[in-house]
């Protein structure tokens, strides 16, 4: 959530579960990924963009793995529905009225 | 190599409930493969929790203990998981994927040069691990693929932990070899920023907004509807980023967990951060524009429109039929 050099390294401070944060101090290098909400998003000016354009792009390239992967992706899929969805169509009145009968009879809310 | 190893979570004397999620994982895991499920606590109240574990269905139960081990860090759970991990052999070590996990399991794994197959949403016949690619809009199948341990974090609410199996285990006393140089982070005392008034958990009604909301201002409408209802309101994180609404009502995984009688989601399109704070609710009704939005996926009844006008119109016959 906020990072702040210090004098050998880093204070960051964390975010737990539950609403609990945490200061946490390192010394470098660190790895940190960071949470959103941390800092706002600095949109590129025009100029910026334009700027951009004419810096040199450096490409690197990455040796071999040393090791054969230790997983193997087999498929990739569609997620399978888990729950029946039932889907209420109509004007915003007709819908709002059958949400209304469900709040009343099924769930009880009202 | 053998076995299933749950390594479980606690903060000063207090299970973390996802690990005993993990747990249930664990045996079940061990069931198919035939083999035995084992469990470790680690820190200093892991002798006053493991009397619990000692009653479950396990092989062994392991309390990882030290000084250096009082507070969590990244380094000193990493150094000593993998000592007990070696000694332990097991062929899979399976994680609740909490916060805490997450900070060290992938470290931990590289140790052992495998990586951490991490949020797991359920495991078939191979074993064959299911995780979630796009925000939950895809499902991927993993397969381990190595001859190390298989490191497997699992998703809050996957696994019940209603269904760990009693049993009898024998506990064991692990002490890891640390130095006060391997511990290279300094944490702090965990805070609050304020005082949690809003305890969502225990709300039976919660109407809950996001980011499809737009704007603060509109976040009115949504509160009137929860006000005629007589429902708490709730927030997906990038309303409570903005700070639209008091993190303390925030829902998900950093966040409160809740499970109402009744959660209406509007304009929130259901990532799986939220989803894990929300999907053990009773009856789920989701407003949203975009038919695709995986909120969809976990509600009972969904309507697919402009929040803007449905919801006022709601309002309006909530209003009607309690007068």
């Amino acid at each position: 959530m906020q990072v702040e050099v210090t004098g050998s390294g880093l204070k960051v401070k964390r975010e737990l579960e539950d609403g609990w944060f945490q200061h946490v101090e390192m010394p470098l290098p660190a790895l940190l990924t960071i949470q959103s909400g941390g800092n706002k998003l600095r949109y590129a000016t025009l100029m910026g963009i334009k700027k951009a354009k004419t810096k040199e792009t450096k490409t690197v390239q990455g040796a071999p793995a040393a090791a054969s992967p230790a997983i193997t992706l087999e498929r990739v899929y569609l997620p399978e529905k888990q729950k029946k969805t039932e889907m209420l169509t109509g004007t915003p009145a007709e819908v709002a009225a059958k949400l209304v009968e469900k709040l009343k009879f099924e769930v009880r809310a009202i | 190599m053998n076995g299933v190893l749950v390594l479980m979570e606690q903060r000063n004397g207090k299970w973390n409930r996802m690990s005993f999620e993990a747990l249930a994982a664990g045996q079940q895991l061990a069931a198919k493969l035939g083999t035995e499920c084992s469990a470790a606590i680690i820190g200093e109240s892991a002798d006053a929790l493991a009397a619990e574990l000692a009653a479950k269905k396990l092989a062994k139960v392991f309390t990882v203990q030290h000084p250096l081990l009082q507070t969590y860090t990244s380094d000193g759970y990493v150094a000593a998981f993998e000592q007990l991990v070696k000694q332990a052999d097991p062929a899979y070590v399976l994680l609740p994927h909490t916060y805490q996990v997450r900070d060290f399991a992938p470290a931990l794994a590289t140790r052992f040069k495998q990586v951490l197959i991490s949020d797991v949403i359920a495991v078939h016949e191979g074993p064959v691990f299911v995780r979630q690619l796009l925000q939950g809009k895809l499902n991927a199948d993993y397969r381990h693929a190595s001859t190390g341990p298989c490191f497997v974090s699992v998703q809050a609410g996957t696994f019940h932990a209603e269904t760990v199996e009693d049993g009898a285990a024998t506990v064991e006393n692990f002490t890891p070899q640390l130095e006060a140089g391997q511990i290279r982070n300094k944490p702090g005392e965990p805070f609050r920023e304020a005082a949690q008034t809003i305890d969502l958990s225990a709300a039976p009604l919660i109407v809950s907004v996001g980011r499809g909301i737009g704007e603060q201002e509109n976040i009115a409408i949504v509160e009137e509807l929860a006000k005629a209802l007589g429902a708490e309101l709730a927030a997906s994180r990038p309303i409570c980023d903005n700070g639209w609404l008091p993190m303390e009502r925030q829902v998900g995984s950093s966040g409160q967990t809740v499970s109402p009688r009744l959660y209406l989601a509007i304009g929130i399109s259901g990532a799986i951060q939220h989803l894990v704070g929300m999907k053990g609710s009773k009856t789920v009704i989701a407003i949203n524009k975009d038919e695709n939005a995986p909120i969809f996926e976990v509600a009972d009844y969904g309507v697919v429109g402009d929040l803007f006008e449905i919801v006022p119109a709601l309002t309006k016959a909530v209003l009607a039929s309690k007068s």
